[in-house]
């Protein structure tokens, strides 16, 4: 019990000393107490610390400092120590005086519904995850292999992956070739927390990781809508339902709980990140300061370190927000661009030009960059899953309401009803909601062969913004009749209102009751680590694995038991992955499980020398059984494993 | 206390809930009393027979046989007890003249799991 409890107290400290403390001080520093709310500094540390741990990482492993619990702690103490003193340098003669000038001052009413909208955002979340541990998703296991690699060694390797492959008429496993599938910002702070809190990469750490990044993105879509609508008398409503539209209604669809669950990492920092770049720059264009100009290219650089999906959505964003805003707005962006010579040519821009030189070129150059990966995204649409969705699949992504809200937000804001709308604010939810909307449905007129479902799941963000825009817009004001282009009677909108929230509320709560029916998960998943555990505690050196994507539960943890190598044990992949002609070029891996006494199955593990075998026993323990060469050595609930005795 | 700080406390009190209550459910799904049992033999890869019963079920009663061939023949078979969380390690020597020696192992609700070795 007393072990548990230092755990638990180990666990929190290292969330708030790797996710919290180092992001809240370099704000500090730069803003004092003044410019920055009190939960605006609060959400934007979250998001800051994420990436000053990657880069503080990332310089550690350039000069050869090795990871440690004790190296780490220091590193981060130092930054965030050094961050304060310059804030008491900087701020000596008025400590903490004007906070109240950038705060948001909420009603009671105000306070208790964010506060209740954070409460069902979380409670279900929760509900829903506890069916999801011990962790048994692929996508976590795949990451969390490369996060405890660099764990375990203490510095950041190459991401690498072997094959297997025919060469001069025998199978072999070729040589390690780069791969471009991870960014190393997914992987970093899991380093960190596992290294300094001592927890299991096999426990739920990762999954409460992924529910705090998770609940501060919506939280970081919050404070947008605030600076968004800033000009509008509404906007703290704006804001608070925006905050019910992603956070507590649609709780489980991707990209919340099911990507917490799921362990899509980069999608869920990207879903944190996005916003709160937008958000810097939103109060650059407001504001005119540079200082927002910096944190706003720290954020979008930091993006280009976490996930290049999230980086691309962004960039996509962005390059239709200028193009936008000089076609619609071009007086005032002109002005930005070329009068405020001031702001661009600060000492901080500059050293800002300077550090992202040194880190991209001397530092750590991100892996997609090196292995030419980008070329693989720009160009035709190949595969079939990047061929778009249609408008039914789209607005499912999105649930019905958030869609039909969103698309009349659009057409409000096309009006011209509003005239406290900022037009940056306007051009660049546009932009954001346009680029989604393009790459989701019809990626080929872009030219970029992305995954149409992940793109699509991005929108979600800037549709609750525009949908609580809509709702606000209609029903939000107290004359609310009098805005309308159709001069219906108070009770009429009165009830419309009612309906219109019921049916908000159906919808978006649907998904929530198929979905937190308890299930059988964790049963599986422990029968996985079981076997898995055997195997590491038996296999010599070389011994060799072969396992099952297709039937085996929480297949992809297996590698963390043996650290051997990311293509350790080598797996059969699901069957249309050798169907496509694209994915699969060998059948090895196939042919050892589905049928191992024939042929190609032979040679393969003749050739590679396996010498075990990890399969579900009812879907793949008939065709082992009946073969003289293998002995059955371990049997569980779900699994056996074969020896092969040559 | 301003509207901020109060959200930003409600916050955190509900996050450090949300962190207890899922490492309380791993906890309890790591220590499961209805995970099955499994059954293995000790060294998978020579002769030896000597095979081990993980119990994690609540049962406690396990009948194992020993048999040879394919016919199956019953060279020994016995009861234990295992507690569950706990294991039993069952020496057994080889004595088999070149045949399969199949390990079946069954539990009082009729649960079944066997592990063999060919010699031949």
């Amino acid at each position: 019990m007393l072990e548990l409890f230092q755990s638990q107290i180990s666990f929190y400290l290292t969330i708030a000393l790797v996710l919290f403390v180092p992001g809240y001080f370099m704000l500090l520093a730069f803003f004092g107490k003044e410019k920055l709310g009190v939960l605006e500094r609060f959400i934007a540390a979250t998001g800051l610390s994420i990436l000053i741990t990657d880069f503080l990482m990332l310089v550690m492993s350039r000069v050869e400092i090795l990871f440690t619990r004790a190296s780490l702690v220091i590193t981060l103490l130092i930054f965030s120590a050094s961050c304060f003193l310059v804030y008491r340098k900087r701020f000596k003669k008025a400590p903490g005086v004007a906070e109240t000038k950038a705060s948001s001052d909420f009603s009671f009413k105000q306070t208790l519904l964010i506060i209740l909208i954070l409460f069902l955002s979380i409670f279900i979340r929760s509900v829903y995850l506890q069916n999801n541990l011990p962790s048994s998703s692929t996508d976590l296991g795949h990451h969390m292999y490369w996060s405890k690699l660099f764990a375990e060694s203490g510095k950041i390797q190459n991401y690498t992956q072997r094959e297997i492959v025919l060469k001069d008429g025998a199978y072999q496993i070729d040589a390690p070739k780069p791969i471009s599938d991870f960014v190393i910002g997914e992987h970093l702070i899991f380093t960190a927390i596992s290294l300094i809190s001592g927890a299991s990469f096999i426990s739920a750490f990762p999954v409460s990781v992924l529910l705090f990044i998770n609940i501060f993105s919506l939280l970081a879509v919050f404070i947008l809508s605030l600076r968004l609508f800033e000009a509008s008398p509404q906007n703290k409503n704006i804001a608070i339902f925006a905050l019910l539209f992603c956070g507590a209604l649609f709780v489980i669809d991707p990209p919340q709980a099911k990507f917490v669950g799921g362990g899509v990492i980069g999608n869920i920092l990207g879903n944190l990140l996005i916003p709160l770049t937008f958000y810097f720059y939103v109060r650059f264009l407001r504001e005119k300061e540079s200082v927002f100009l910096f944190f706003a290219l720290f954020f979008s650089m930091g993006l280009f370190y976490t996930h290049h999906l999230s980086g691309l959505i962004f960039l996509l964003t962005f390059v239709g927000f200028v193009a936008l805003s000089f076609l619609f707005n071009f007086q005032e962006t002109k002005q930005v661009f070329f009068s405020q010579k001031r702001s661009w040519q600060s000492p901080l821009l500059l050293a800002f030009l300077v550090f992202s030189l040194v880190f991209v070129f001397i530092i750590y150059t991100p892996t997609y960059l090196t292995n030419s990966a980008v070329n693989t995204v720009v160009g035709a649409v190949k595969k079939i899953e990047h061929t778009g969705l249609s408008i039914l699949q789209f607005r499912n992504v999105l649930g019905e309401a958030r869609f039909a809200l969103g698309a009349f937000g659009i057409l409000l804001f096309l009006a011209p009803l509003r005239k406290s709308i900022s037009r940056y604010s306007f051009l660049l939810l546009f932009s954001w909601i346009s680029v989604i909307t393009l790459i989701s449905l019809a990626p080929g007129l872009v030219k970029i062969s992305i995954p149409s479902g992940r793109v699509a799941n991005y929108g979600v963000y800037p549709f609750a913004i525009i949908s609580a825009f809509a709702f606000i817009s209609v029903f939000g004001q107290k004359d609310f009749h009098k805005n309308l282009l159709v001069p219906f009677g108070q009770k009429l909108i009165i009830g419309a209102f009612l309906l219109l929230f019921i049916f908000i509320n159906l919808d978006g709560f649907s998904d929530t009751t198929i979905y937190l029916k308890g299930n059988d998960s964790a049963k599986k998943t422990f029968q996985t680590f079981n076997a898995s555990e055997y195997l590491a505690t038996r296999m010599k050196k070389t011994d060799l694995l072969a396992s099952d994507h297709v039937y085996l539960f929480a297949d992809s943890w297996v590698k963390l038991f043996f650290m051997r190598d990311y293509y350790f044990p080598s797996y059969r992949a699901n069957f249309e992955r050798y169907e496509n002609g694209v994915d699969k070029k060998e059948f090895c891996t196939r042919d050892m499980i589905s049928n191992p006494g024939g042929e190609l199955g032979e040679k393969c593990y003749s050739d590679l020398g396996t010498n075990f075998v990890m399969v579900n026993k009812l879907m793949d323990g008939a065709q082992f059984r009946k073969l003289n060469n293998f002995w059955q050595v371990y049997s569980n609930e779900e699994i056996n494993i074969y020896y092969r005795n040559k | 206390m301003s509207s901020e700080k109060k959200i930003i406390f409600a916050l955190v009190i509900l996050l450090f809930f949300s962190f207890c209550f899922l490492s309380y459910f791993e906890k309890k799904q790591l220590q499961p009393s209805d995970a099955g049992w499994e059954i293995y033999f000790e060294d998978p890869q020579s002769d030896n027979l000597t095979f081990i019963i993980e119990n994690n079920t609540k049962t406690k009663k396990i009948h194992w046989k020993e048999m040879a061939g394919e016919s199956n023949v019953i060279i020994k078979e016995a009861d234990i007890l295992v507690v569950s969380g706990q294991k039993s390690t069952i020496p057994l020597l080889n004595e088999s003249d070149g045949e399969k020696i199949t390990i079946e192992v069954s539990d009082e609700l009729g649960g079944k799991k066997e592990i063999h070795k060919r010699f031949n």
